[in-house]
């Protein structure tokens, strides 16, 4: 039996942040490959393969509730590019899962929704996660 | 503040803390201490009062033993050994005067919440008793060791 991911703790720049539930997902940034056929006659083809180095990096994504504090630390976050850190840890049915992003950017233009229910989307593009 | 009390100390981790700078990884060796201010005032007086609240009785039985150099393990000893007073308590307190800004990790990031949950028992610990003998206890201690000390009494 396995358990599901369903709680993890974000960690940015050594201060753990408070994140909406279930909003955190990333990438391990170990690039996308290419695979062609190359035709060698006769209906026959080779594989061409290659790496698409331009997307080893990592992405993580989150929410964070729109409050003060969030709003400034998402701030401070953007002003700091790219010399974040973000670490995500997690564990279900005893067993650990950790990720690092270092050289981490916020990459997007985060909309910050102001209302009860509110909330900022970061978008982060990093080293490939360790 | 006297020319011969120092107003920052380097604590040296026993055990590493990884910690986040630059961008990067990295791993801690030390913690710069700096004296506090009269903002961190409840913090250090929490800090300075379990200390005496935890001295031996004896010294009041004798109080003309002379005091020699008091270091952070035995101020640390001392409160633990006591029955008035919570070492725990005086850790909460320390944890909240550490991540108050006083102490930054190798010099250059703020010791958070996070960097000190990460830190063993025993340099957290170190780290407190450190402080006090430097800080918070300093002025007191070398009150006591100069009348406590031969020269001193007629």
């Amino acid at each position: 039996m396995q358990y599901q991911l369903t709680d993890a703790t974000l960690v940015a720049n050594n201060e753990t942040v408070a994140v909406v539930a279930d909003s955190i997902s990333f990438t391990e940034g170990l690039g996308e490959r290419t695979v062609r056929g190359a035709s060698v006659g006769g209906g026959r083809v080779e594989q061409v393969s290659g790496d698409n180095l331009e997307t080893k990096i990592s992405s993580l994504k989150f929410q964070l509730p729109s409050t003060p504090d969030n709003v400034a630390l998402a701030r401070s976050w953007k002003v700091n590019n790219p010399l974040n850190v973000f670490h995500v840890a997690g564990s279900a049915g005893g067993k650990d899962m950790t990720r690092t992003f270092t050289q981490a950017s916020v990459v997007n233009d985060y909309e910050v929704e102001v209302g009860s229910e509110g909330n900022i989307s970061i978008e982060v593009k990093s080293n490939a996660a360790i | 503040m006297k020319s011969d009390e120092k107003s920052e100390i380097d604590y040296h981790l026993t055990t590493p803390v990884s910690y986040s700078h630059g961008g990067e990884k990295a791993e801690a060796q030390f913690i710069r201490l700096t004296a506090p201010t009269s903002r961190h005032s409840r913090e250090c007086a929490a800090l300075k009062q379990a200390f005496f609240r935890s001295c031996p009785q004896d010294r009041e039985a004798n109080p003309d033993a002379e005091i020699g150099e008091v270091a952070g393990h035995d101020v640390i000893v001392t409160i633990a050994s006591s029955r008035d007073v919570s070492l725990p308590d005086v850790i909460d307190v320390a944890r909240k005067l550490f991540t108050s800004g006083v102490a930054m990790v190798d010099g250059e990031v703020k010791l958070t919440q996070h960097l000190i949950d990460a830190m063993s028992q025993d340099d957290l610990e170190g780290m407190v008793g450190d402080y006090m003998v430097g800080f918070t206890l300093a002025s007191s201690l070398e009150k006591m060791r100069e009348r406590s000390s031969p020269g001193s009494r007629t």
